[in-house]
């Protein structure tokens, strides 16, 4: 995504993170994703499951 | 980026190599119907799409559109190319083989020239106009960065449902349900001050050489269980039998069951009538998309009947609450499936044990035998992922004897047995504690990043929502300055784009039709007055384009009538001065007007001839004037030749006296506005006496006879020859080529011969002259 569309991303996560608390790693994750591979196509099923996993890899994390 | 050439040889119509040449200017295309315009807009799309062309694919065209694109009388070793060089340089070719397969060089030129942007048909004017909303959204979201937005939020709806699925969220709170209903049956009524007060109890019974039980209860319960496995282990054998019968009959099989039928009975209420209805939406979903064409009111899949738009929603909402409570009442008979399960594998555990044997197979339950043998047989994994109606069957017939065989039997069982079973079910749902604050921690975390997602793809739809609110403001302004200049003064305005209320994904066109609103150009809006703003909207997102691309426009003001038509010139000068623009139009009195109203500076002008046939392909007319379309007649009908002909000269004249102001009365009617070119080639010849000069060799200026004695000529042969039918009689092909060449000799007359600027192209100068370039000519207005 462009330079100037990156921006967004980062605003509305933060908007998000204000209604709802994770883990500062599990927004990390999604705000990643959100800025590539998500932007860039519709992910497959093996995209997802594995974008899944880090979410929830994330969430352990950031108990720990 | 700009075309400088479009070169083809044997495709569509094309036969010997024919190159339409804007060079770096944009260019006015006339030709009659049929004589080849559209073959070059399609060579174009041919190229950038690597060997489609959208209006051509059909059946009959070929997997390569090998059908439609090669010259129907191509020989087989013809070169069929097309070739689009840029200004750039870079230069783009297409070598279609006989079997339509393409070789292309230099396709990268193209590769990001998307034909939907910028090529314009005349079937595809309205388009975007009677698209649905939905569509309307669509095409907009390549603008500025929606597309990737869009991708965002799908996956991450997407991504929700993968969380769940690789959390195995169901199942973690499938078991949670179980170990709460086992602690609910432990501690009914009880709170956690209770149930530590019970378990330090249980300690203190069984524990009796510690003096303080611990007041940590999963010390406690670490301490009771193999103190408790250890005294059940020492029960001789008939305890042991009544301690598994009271641990089947504390299962409350009974109870589960009867939960589970009356889950049942309320999830059925829904089942068939849903099913039913499902199957009548189905059917009146199938004329949904098609009553959407044009219709304000809307097919409702809820009832099958025609609504409003706002009857539409509340009908939608009230199906989606009913679908809620459905799926409701069915995941209340998955809780209560489960629980049956459960308390049969505790029921099949206690029952099944070596040591039952006896107990099982004692006289004294022949009577419920076959009932016994079927809840011994059930497997309750299986029974907690589904049930067969034969199975529930088979289940109510056999629960209630062996429930009351139970219940008979632990009443002899000693009390300290109900004891020893009741402290082990209390002990043993509480040592499940921390699994079960385990699994609320797990389930919560997971809740809250599916709820986070939730967010992020709420806050995606609204970015997108502000965006898409900023391009459309955006083109709304182009299309409304755009429609202004297309209907100056006019009842219709304030066209504008806007996003449709509660509807996602949605977008459509309002105006204000005689001050007042109206929500789509459909309500109000005439065919003509459609295209316009058809035209308006496409030309208004080419120019909000981040792409330097050129305009191609096929013969897009058809329905335009001649005022309308007229404005096209203004706005293609005022907002695409910038723009190369392709023009193609089979107007030639349009063609004649744009000839004479943009400035030959920026553009070019170009006329094909009638396409004779696939051997001769297209042809440029040889004239300037367009005579070429009248001599094609000369052969098979002199007549319509020499009437051709003469419209050719109408529609020049017209403009022709207009920018020489020529004067002319009045006349009544709509005649007025349709003098013909003898009226006018009068007025020219007797007004050129005095207004029309040339400089002599001593630089004084003087009549200039040549064009007033061509004028006169083409006067006298026009009222016999022109209008045949007039006159009674048939005009001859000499005739009717004499009338041509004369007419055509006329107009290339009226050109200065140093500097070939026509005489109604000059330039007005202070001293009210019309002046050639290089000031050999002039008139005097």
């Amino acid at each position: 995504m462009a330079e100037e569309q990156t921006d967004w991303v980062g605003t509305r996560i933060g908007a998000a993170l204000e209604v709802v608390s994770v883990p500062e790693g599990t927004a990390d994750v999604l705000r990643t994703a959100m800025r590539g591979e998500m932007a860039s196509k519709r992910l497959t099923a093996g995209e997802l499951s594995q974008l899944a996993r880090n979410l929830l890899g994330s969430l352990n994390e950031g108990e720990e | 980026m700009t075309i400088a050439e479009i070169a083809l040889s044997f495709f569509r119509g094309a036969s010997d190599r024919i190159a339409l040449t804007p060079g770096n200017k944009s260019i006015a295309v006339y030709g009659p119907n049929g004589a080849g315009k559209t073959s070059f807009v399609d060579g174009v799309e041919y190229l950038a799409t690597g060997g489609k062309i959208a209006h051509l694919a059909h059946e009959y065209s070929g997997r390569r559109l090998e059908n439609a694109v090669i010259n129907t009388h191509a020989a087989g070793d013809a070169a069929r190319t097309v070739e689009v060089s840029l200004n750039s340089g870079a230069r783009v070719t297409a070598t279609i083989a006989a079997n339509g397969a393409p070789t292309f060089e230099g396709q990268n030129a193209l590769a990001d020239w998307d034909c939907g942007r910028f090529i314009l048909r005349q079937d595809e004017v309205a388009a975007f106009i009677q698209a649905q909303k939905g569509e309307k959204y669509s095409a907009l979201l390549p603008l500025i960065g929606l597309g990737p937005m869009e991708n965002v939020a799908t996956n991450i709806r997407a991504l929700a449902r993968k969380v769940s699925d690789e959390a195995s969220l169901e199942r973690k709170k499938g078991r949670l349900q179980q170990l709460q209903d086992q602690w609910t049956e432990a501690f009914p009524g009880m709170n956690n001050t209770a149930v530590g007060a019970a378990i330090k109890a249980i300690h203190a019974k069984y524990l009796l050489d510690v003096e303080t039980p611990p007041d940590n209860l999963h010390q406690a319960v670490d301490e009771l269980l193999p103190i408790l496995e250890a005294r059940i282990a020492g029960l001789n054998a008939e305890h042991t039998v009544f301690m598994n019968l009271k641990t089947a009959h504390d299962a409350v099989l009974k109870e589960r069951f009867d939960g589970l039928t009356v889950a049942s009975a309320k999830a059925a209420g829904f089942a068939e009538p849903l099913l039913n209805e499902r199957l009548g939406i189905l059917k009146s979903a199938e004329g949904f998309g098609a009553s959407l064409e044009g219709e304000d009111d809307i097919l409702c899949p809820a009832c099958g009947k025609n609504v409003s738009p706002n009857e539409f929603r509340d009908h939608v909402k009230a199906e989606t609450q009913r679908l809620e409570e459905a799926l409701k009442a069915y995941g209340d008979r998955k809780q209560a499936l489960a629980r049956l399960a459960t308390a049969m594998a505790a029921v099949t555990g206690a029952l099944n044990r070596n040591e039952m044997t006896a107990w099982r197979d004692h006289a004294d339950q022949n009577d419920i035998r076959e009932h016994l043998d079927a809840i011994l047989s059930v497997d309750s994994d299986d029974l907690r992922l589904s049930a067969s109606q034969h199975q529930i069957e088979v289940l109510g017939q056999a629960i209630p004897p062996v429930v009351e065989r139970l219940a008979q039997c632990v009443q002899h069982a000693q009390p300290s047995v109900h004891e020893l079973v009741n402290d082990q079910k209390m002990v043993l749902a509480a040592s499940s504690h921390p699994v079960m604050k385990e699994l609320r921690n797990v389930i919560g975390s997971i809740g809250e990043l599916l709820a986070f997602l939730a967010q992020a793809e709420e806050q995606t739809r609204i970015e997108i929502k502000d965006s898409t609110e900023q391009v459309i403001a955006n083109i709304s302004g182009d299309m409304q300055r755009m429609w202004e200049i297309l209907h100056p003064r006019e009842p219709i305005d304030e066209v504008r784009l806007y996003q449709a209320e509660g509807v996602d994904k949605a977008i459509d066109i309002a105006l204000r039709f005689h001050g007042k609103d109206q929500q789509s150009p459909r309500l109000t809006l005439s065919e003509g007055h459609r295209n316009s703003l058809g035209l308006c909207v496409f030309l208004a997102l080419a120019k909000r384009s981040d792409q330097d691309l050129p305009l191609i426009l096929d013969d897009v003001v058809t329905s335009f009538d001649l005022e309308h038509r007229a404005n096209v010139a203004d706005l293609l000068m005022q907002e695409f001065a910038d723009t190369q623009v392709l023009l193609f139009t089979h107007d030639l009195a349009w063609y004649i007007e744009l000839k004479n109203r943009l400035p030959g500076t920026d553009w070019s002008f170009k006329a094909l001839a009638s396409w004779a046939g696939p051997e001769t392909g297209i042809r440029w007319d040889r004239t300037p004037q367009g005579f070429d379309e009248a001599r094609a007649h000369l052969d098979s009908n002199p007549g319509t030749a020499a009437a051709c002909a003469r419209g050719i000269l109408d529609t020049h004249m017209a403009v022709i006296a207009q920018c020489l102001e020529i004067p002319v009365p009045h006349i009544r009617g709509p005649q007025n506005d349709n003098r013909n070119a003898l009226d006018l080639i009068r007025r020219f010849a007797g007004r050129a006496n005095s207004k029309l000069k040339v400089r002599n060799d001593d630089g004084d200026y003087v009549k200039w006879d040549a064009p007033i004695e061509k004028a006169e000529a083409v006067r006298d042969i026009l009222v016999p020859w022109a209008n045949p039918g007039a006159h009674g009689r048939q005009v001859t092909r000499i005739e009717a080529e004499r009338l041509i060449d004369s007419s055509d000799d006329f107009l290339a007359s009226l050109k200065c011969s140093t500097c070939d600027t026509t005489v109604w192209h000059m330039e007005v100068n202070p001293r009210q002259h019309l002046r050639c370039d290089c000031g050999a000519v002039k008139w005097s207005l």
